[in-house]
């Protein structure tokens, strides 16, 4: 099956004969193509690299590719060990009583009926609604994000606040999350 | 390839039974993770009577990574690129698997309604778009009686 890159013309733009420097659009677009996320890392590299690569007319495609796959390797990496939650908030999430699951509650990601399964293992995130899913759904989705997939709040924010309420010059924090 | 989740195909079922007004999704008989997409321009944009071709794919790790898709009908927005590549934070950093193939093509449609020529992805339609709005709207208007029939 062809890549996401192959897929979307990463490769047909090399043939590209519109623009008056067409290697430097093709090198442009590819970029573009990795750098779609406005992070502020990211937003960092790309600047850095179209600057490296501005006045540069002939750009051997080899050394595009190298420096694309690194920087996909740095943006894959990233993505990986910053994003996600630790193994221990996992492991203390709160979990939900099989008598609290109706019996037509259906989990948001696999949308399955929880008690479809005779031994269902579901977990509360800590936002304020307390978001339930399958355990087994909402890890690898953990694991790559601080977020939960109803409602987008950072579920790692809230366990820390009640430490910051005991001072009033953190109360102002409190508001920013609220 | 391995066997499709239920989610998957429940969500198939539905996007046939009970469809989005103004969207068709048709699953590949032969890979039932590619859709054939027709949208219809939304009424009140440039893209009105306008009928898109877009073309989805589930990746093998949906819902965890959104799914890929683009437009195959030429269209003019500053969101979308010639190569047909979407520039929609739902289809990237904000991402949730909580998202159903329907709200991402209900948010491709919104996305026609409300272009966003400050976050584009073409960069040069987007110029225009904020300097000379009314030849864009025409541009747009034009590209889309000639390519999206
Ligand atoms: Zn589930
Ligand atoms: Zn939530």
């Amino acid at each position: 099956m062809p890549t996401y890159e192959e897929e979307h013309g990463l490769n047909s733009t090399n043939n590209n004969t519109e623009g008056e420097r067409p290697n430097r659009l093709t090198v442009q677009q590819a970029l573009n193509n990795f750098i779609n996320t406005p992070t502020d890392s990211r937003n960092n590299l790309s600047n850095s690299i179209n600057n490296s690569i501005n006045g540069i007319n002939n750009v051997d495609f080899n050394l595009l590719n190298q420096m694309m796959n690194s920087m996909n390797t740095i943006l894959v990496d990233k993505s990986n060990t910053n994003n996600g939650v630790s193994n221990e908030f996992i492991d203390r999430l709160e979990r939900v009583n099989v008598k609290q699951l109706k019996n037509d509650d259906t989990c948001p990601i696999c949308t399955n009926e929880y008690k479809d399964d005779s031994y269902p293992l579901v977990v509360e995130l800590p936002c304020n609604s307390k978001h339930r899913f399958d355990l087994e759904c909402i890890v690898p989705w953990l694991k790559i994000n601080k977020t939960c997939p109803l409602c987008r709040i950072d579920v790692t924010i809230k366990k820390e606040l009640p430490v910051l309420v005991d001072s009033e010059e953190e109360d102002e924090d409190w508001e920013m999350y609220g | 390839m391995s066997s499709l989740p239920k989610r998957i195909i429940r969500e198939t079922e539905r996007l046939i039974s009970d469809p989005v007004p103004g969207i068709t999704a048709t699953p590949h008989e032969e890979n039932l993770r590619y859709f054939d997409v027709l949208l219809d321009g939304p009424s009140g944009s440039p893209y009105e009577n306008g009928v898109f071709k877009l073309e989805l794919f589930l990746p093998d790790d949906y819902p965890m990574a959104p799914p890929m898709v683009r437009f195959l009908t030429k269209i003019y927005h500053p969101n979308i690129d010639r190569l047909g590549r979407i520039c929609l934070d739902v289809l990237k950093n904000n991402w949730s698997p909580a998202l159903q193939i329907r709200t991402i093509l209900l948010s491709i449609q919104a996305l026609l309604s409300s272009p966003n020529p400050d976050d584009p992805l073409a960069n040069e339609v987007a110029d225009e778009w904020k300097n000379n709005h009314d030849k864009a709207i025409q541009t747009a208007r034009e590209w889309t009686a000639q390519y999206a029939k």
